[in-house]
């Protein structure tokens, strides 16, 4: 147990104990309120994407991460813009969490009634028809769109593809934290 | 004090660490009441901002992103000032002092620091007895007074310290007559 440092936790008051909790929750807690915070600021469920698939070279690749912004409606307002065709969105089909990314070709109605958007991907042959939802021939802007592309950093998301794609480096991961933390309180 | 605590030569804060450690301990022993009330308002803070993020997390998870976008906006405000404030009262209340207790109607506060690089243990202790104003002491020692070659800490020495760098002890434990302090008292006029 000395080994380890693991004695040292006998000997642990409860204040001291609910302190070291404190300072390790508190690094979670605001990480996750960071991430809270910025969803908040562009009303966006999930700020940040990562590019999961090449269907949009060469302007996008695999594992680029892209910020999100999703507040230009144009609903109720024709004088603000909105969103244009030709703009880079990301949306999830309903029933699907798989997070899409591809330009607006097209868009019909608004802006006093839902606006509807046809997308494509630049790299592909065909229009999203075929990944709508049954029976759906666009996008509605405000139920199925999380937001539009307005900035990225390449290659850093490439790191979560990994982590989705072998589950045995989170482990790994989360293992070698673990080690990284009890080593150090010595 | 429990199980020898022992410290690495080489690493100062851990060297200031131990010594903060077994200060409460011995005071302890020699009657004097801890006072918890700065680590407990850091408690009470901190788990107030944790249990909002938990709150969050629990609704925004449960509920969805759209219905929870007002409550999130809130939670996240209050969480942040919350974090503002114990951050302020880590470092403006809490900086330095390692120890705060009474006996007898004295209160004392023992703050520490140690220098870069420098092996000398600082003390400041302000000592109010009932009735007179509040007395700042300030004693320094080199950790080599209570730490062995192996790095265990000796009690005997560091008690002697101790005992000595406080007024109210000097004059009357018994260890505060060997091993002397450079304890240079100063009187303040702040209330």
């Amino acid at each position: 147990m000395d080994a380890l440092g693991l004695s040292e936790l006998r000997h642990l008051k409860p204040r001291q104990l609910l302190s070291q909790v404190l300072n390790f929750v508190l690094i979670l807690s605001t990480a996750f309120m960071l991430w809270k915070g910025l969803s908040v600021a562009t009303d966006s469920p999930s700020p940040i994407v990562v590019v999961l698939s090449g269907s949009m070279e060469p302007a996008f690749q695999r594992g680029d991460l892209l910020f999100l912004w999703n507040r230009n409606l144009e609903l109720d307002n024709p004088s603000t813009p909105g969103t244009q065709v030709g703009e880079i969105v990301v949306y999830n089909v309903i029933g699907k969490d798989i997070p899409i990314v591809h330009r607006v070709v097209r868009k019909h109605q608004g802006p006093k009634t839902p606006l509807h958007l046809l997308t494509k991907g630049d790299n592909n042959y065909a229009d999203d028809t075929e990944l709508y939802a049954r029976g759906r021939w666009y996008l509605d802007r405000e139920k199925e769109v999380i937001g539009s592309v307005v900035g990225y950093v390449p290659f850093v998301g490439y790191v979560t593809i990994m982590l989705s794609e072998h589950p045995w480096m989170k482990t790994a991961l989360l293992g070698i934290m673990g080690l990284l933390v009890i080593v150090q309180r010595e | 004090m429990v199980a020898r605590p022992k410290a690495n030569l080489h690493a100062l804060p851990e060297l200031k660490n131990t010594s903060d450690d077994s200060i409460a301990p011995y005071l302890k022993s020699k009657g004097w009441k801890q006072s918890h009330t700065l680590i407990d308002v850091r408690l009470i803070l901190g788990f107030t901002a944790v249990i909002i993020a938990g709150n969050t997390f629990y609704y925004d998870y449960t509920l969805g992103f759209d219905k929870t976008k007002v409550m999130t906006l809130y939670a996240v405000v209050a969480y942040f000032v919350i974090n503002t404030v114990l951050t302020w009262w880590i470092w403006g209340m809490e900086g330095g002092k390692v120890y705060m207790g009474s006996k007898d109607g004295v209160t004392i506060t023992i703050s520490s620091h140690t220098e870069k690089h420098s092996p000398i243990y600082h003390l400041k202790i302000v000592s109010q007895s009932p009735g007179q104003r509040p007395t700042t002491t300030e004693a320094e020692s080199p950790f080599t007074s209570w730490f062995d070659t192996q790095g265990f800490l000796v009690e005997k020495p560091f008690m002697t310290f101790i005992s000595n760098s406080i007024p109210s002890m000097a004059a009357t434990t018994p260890e505060g007559q060997h091993l002397k302090s450079k304890a240079k008292p100063k009187s303040t006029k702040k209330g």
